[in-house]
């Protein structure tokens, strides 16, 4: 007797026949294939059975080797019995194997493993009415504790010495396509394939354009012609279709024609066909599973409701994002604080200690007026970053930054960004530069440029740090909070537009839709919120001892020499003066132009520049935000704000921009856009605060 | 069941699991199976979003952290869509 064991990959196959055939195994590779072949003996009383181990597969459609080994195996060997293997876990997976087995083979058995794991989750299969609607035996099993096994056997043996085959069920589909399928039957029914194969199986995959199946008639068809031409006298065998001695076309060809002219390509057939399986299982299901509370939603559902709801779902999320800004700035304000005096102090005692030493006047400045200045006024910001990490962190873990992301893509449809293309921009609130390199999971060419020419218009992390000190400095407490919000508005807005005004320059095609895997929600725990915090904290440092340091000393240097001269006499103040005229409109001096353009290279390096420019360390006792509040007005500080969150982005951004795109021209365009869109943006909100009675 | 998911990818509209199950009007579960299916068909693709960096951005992927810059997100989103040969198949109704 021969008895093939079939079913999806881990349903716990190898088990059953590891414990079956012990160690009377043969194991090597199916002819012509990398699949490995397991076949064992086994001895039950006078009878000796044959157990080929199938490669695990979820259907036998002709996609991968695993499944047509399995199929070809089926059809050509002929098992006396199948053992079907089915996870009662996951039955409605399952069964779709099952059906197309029972399409094929005229003798099933299926064992329901994984019965203990099926009650923990709280399903209950009731094998009875499963066997009843299948018209198949079953036989409860636990392969795991190596229960039912030997009565999975003892079944498919009585069935295989069964006189007659059963009659397992038979999958009903729409009448339309039931049609279709008898008219290829009637077609099929007189070719010697008919003998070998089942009809109705035979009729499925010939409308599908089966290419195995396709592959055989030619081979037949060859083998027949050459047989002829060498004026054999044997008889061709039962190899070869008579019926296509002499003719080019498969049988059935003309209707499958006559088919797709009506719009029935070989995929509609292969959708319908499955689709039908899938409702014919979803209707057999209740009839012998039960699922514990299977209607109750799970409290991610629940929560989900009102999170993802297009009503209420935008003001939970501003919610949580005015709830992330002000405990950032109100929490971290009396740490910043304390970072700043103790800055000015360590200043203080280093210059003293120059002092003593000796040390020539212009190292004591750059300690002073360049590194504590420039490295001490990024520094003062850390408690207020890390706690935005912190926050950040907790969003993500709790599960809140995926439906967040999930939801401003629903925002986006309106502007008819790509799905896929929201995601970069989530990224880009972490980095612009891998932002821009994850547009490379998009396909289509004009939509990956048009999300890398928009990314950069998303505040990244040191953006949001910089901004977040000159709003801590001139908006205390919870304005902070709702001036935040509001250049996030503005950034959003601008995203829009630059969507819209993008998608006609570079004309992109329509979006597409996909389906979300969102995450159970759970309590954060503290080392997932810490370790992430920590590490984005450590780099932000890092950064500021390594390349502000450097931009620092530089930026000293510029406003230092020539020395005994007045500051905007310096080169740096030259370099500003050449700028004014851009900056006039904007109501900027020209100390924040000097700033923004070496904002360039880093943006941290912004806020160490204006630590330089303002002279914080030439008053120990002033902080940069004391210094900045002295020099510019509230209005001034927006604007300053509005044009440093949209003007071009670093020089990283700008050069990964340049590397994915391929295009000096694009490269140039998104530089030249972002200075444009800053300059227009930062000109709209002074001159309308100027005309609202704002100074 | 799996034209019905098909349509509604199509709709240019995203969903969460839940909805697309909702919608459908089937359990979860019962939708995963199908998604697995389909895709195994080859009408739609799992894909998952994580954030790429380039070889000099030092991309750890052990920690799934950024090292180069460091304020990269590890978040990563899963999700199906469509593929040109399911986009092309339910863009043509049968008569």
């Amino acid at each position: 007797m021969k008895i093939a064991l079939i079913g999806n990959p881990n349903v716990g196959k190898s088990t059953v026949f590891n414990v079956l055939t012990g160690s009377n195994q043969q194991v090597g590779n199916w002819a012509g294939k990398t699949v490995e072949r397991k076949s064992g003996l086994i001895q039950r009383a006078n009878l000796e059975i044959e157990l080929i181990d199938l490669p695990g597969t979820y259907s036998l459609t002709a996609y991968s080797q695993e499944e047509i080994i399995t199929r070809e195996y089926i059809l050509r060997e002929k098992p006396d019995v199948v053992m079907a293997m089915v996870d009662a876990s996951n039955i409605e997976r399952n069964l779709y194997l099952v059906l197309q087995v029972l399409e094929l083979a005229p003798r099933v058995v299926i064992g329901l493993n994984m019965m203990d794991l099926a009650q923990a989750a709280g399903i209950t299969i009731r094998t009875v009415e499963l066997a009843r609607a299948l018209n198949v035996p079953v036989v409860e099993i636990v392969a795991a504790k190596g229960k039912g096994i030997e009565e999975f056997l003892t079944e498919a043996i009585r069935v295989g010495q069964l006189e007659q085959n059963l009659s397992a069920v038979e999958v009903s589909y729409p009448e339309a396509l039931e049609h279709k399928i008898q008219a290829m039957e009637a077609l099929l029914v007189n070719t010697t394939w008919a003998t070998k194969y089942p009809l109705r199986w035979l009729a499925l995959k010939r409308l599908e354009r089966d290419p195995e199946i396709g592959q055989e008639w030619k081979i037949n068809t060859s083998q027949s012609q050459k047989s002829k031409n060498s004026d054999s006298c044997c008889d061709s065998g039962d190899t070869v279709s008579y019926e296509l001695q002499g003719q080019g076309e498969l049988p059935g060809e003309a209707l499958l024609r006559s088919y797709e002219a009506e719009g029935w390509s070989k995929d509609h057939f292969e959708m319908a066909f499955a689709d039908a399986k899938y409702k014919y299982i979803s209707q057999i299901l209740p009839k012998f599973r039960t699922h514990e509370n299977p209607a109750k939603p799970t409290w991610t559902d629940q929560i989900d409701r009102w999170v993802l709801s297009p009503i209420w779902g935008y003001p939970m999320m501003l919610a949580v994002l005015a709830v992330v800004f002000w405990g950032s700035f109100v929490a971290s304000a009396p740490i910043g604080d304390a970072v700043s005096q103790g800055m000015a102090w360590a200043s203080d005692v280093v210059v003293s200690l120059l002092q003593w030493g000796h040390v020539p006047d212009f190292v004591q400045s750059l300690v002073r007026d360049g590194i504590f200045a420039g490295v001490g006024a990024v520094l003062a910001f850390v408690p207020q970053i890390a706690i935005f990490f912190a926050f950040f962190s907790f969003m993500q873990d709790s599960g809140y930054l995926a439906r967040a992301a999930f939801l401003g893509d629903r925002f986006m449809q309106l502007m008819g960004l790509h799905g896929k293309s929201f995601f970069s921009l989530v990224s880009g609130f972490g980095c612009n530069v891998p932002g821009i390199m994850a547009t490379r999971t998009l396909e289509d060419p004009k939509d990956r440029l048009i999300t890398m020419l928009i990314n950069p218009l998303i505040p990244c992390v040191p953006r949001l740090g910089v901004m977040s000190a000159v709003v801590a400095a001139f908006f205390p407490g919870t304005w902070g909070s709702v001036v935040m919000l509001s250049l996030l508005f503005i950034s959003m807005v601008l995203v829009m537009f630059s969507a819209l005004f993008l998608r006609r320059v570079v004309k992109q095609t329509e979006r597409s839709a996909f389906v979300m895997e969102l995450p159970l929600y759970h309590v954060p725990t503290l080392r997932n919120v810490l370790i992430p915090t920590w590490h984005k904290t450590y780099s932000f440092l890092k950064r500021a001892w390594t390349f502000i340091l450097v931009a620092s000393i530089v930026v000293w240097v510029l406003s230092s020499y020539p020395q005994g001269v007045p500051m905007n006499a310096t080169w740096a103040g030259k370099m500003g003066g050449l700028l004014a005229f851009v900056g006039m409109p904007l109501g900027f001096d020209w100390r924040i132009m000097v700033a923004i353009v070496f904002g360039f290279t880093a943006k941290e390096t912004t806020l160490s520049t204006l630590g330089i420019l303002y002279g914080v360390a030439a008053d120990a006792s002033q902080s940069i935000a004391q210094a900045m509040t002295g020099a510019m007005t509230p209005l001034r500080a927006y604007t300053f704000l509005v044009v440093y969150m949209l003007y071009i982005p670093c020089l990283a951004s700008v050069i990964t921009t340049y590397k994915e795109s391929g295009s000096l021209g694009w490269t140039s365009f998104g530089i030249a856009y972002n200075l444009i869109l800053s300059f227009v943006a930062g000109w709209i909100v002074f001159h309308g605060g100027l005309a609202l009675g704002f100074q | 069941m799996l034209t019905s998911i098909m349509k509604i990818l199509a709709r240019k509209e995203s969903l969460s699991m839940t909805q697309l199950a909702h919608e459908v009007g089937c359990s979860v579960r019962e939708l995963e199976s199908a998604l697995e299916q389909m895709e195994h068909m080859g009408y739609i693709r799992n894909e998952q979003f994580t954030q790429s960096c380039s070889s000099s951005c030092g991309h750890e992927r052990e920690s799934s952290r950024c090292e180069g810059c460091g304020f990269a997100s590890s978040e990563t989103y899963t999700f199906w869509v469509l593929t040109e040969r399911g986009e092309t198949m339910v863009g043509t109704e049968p008569n």
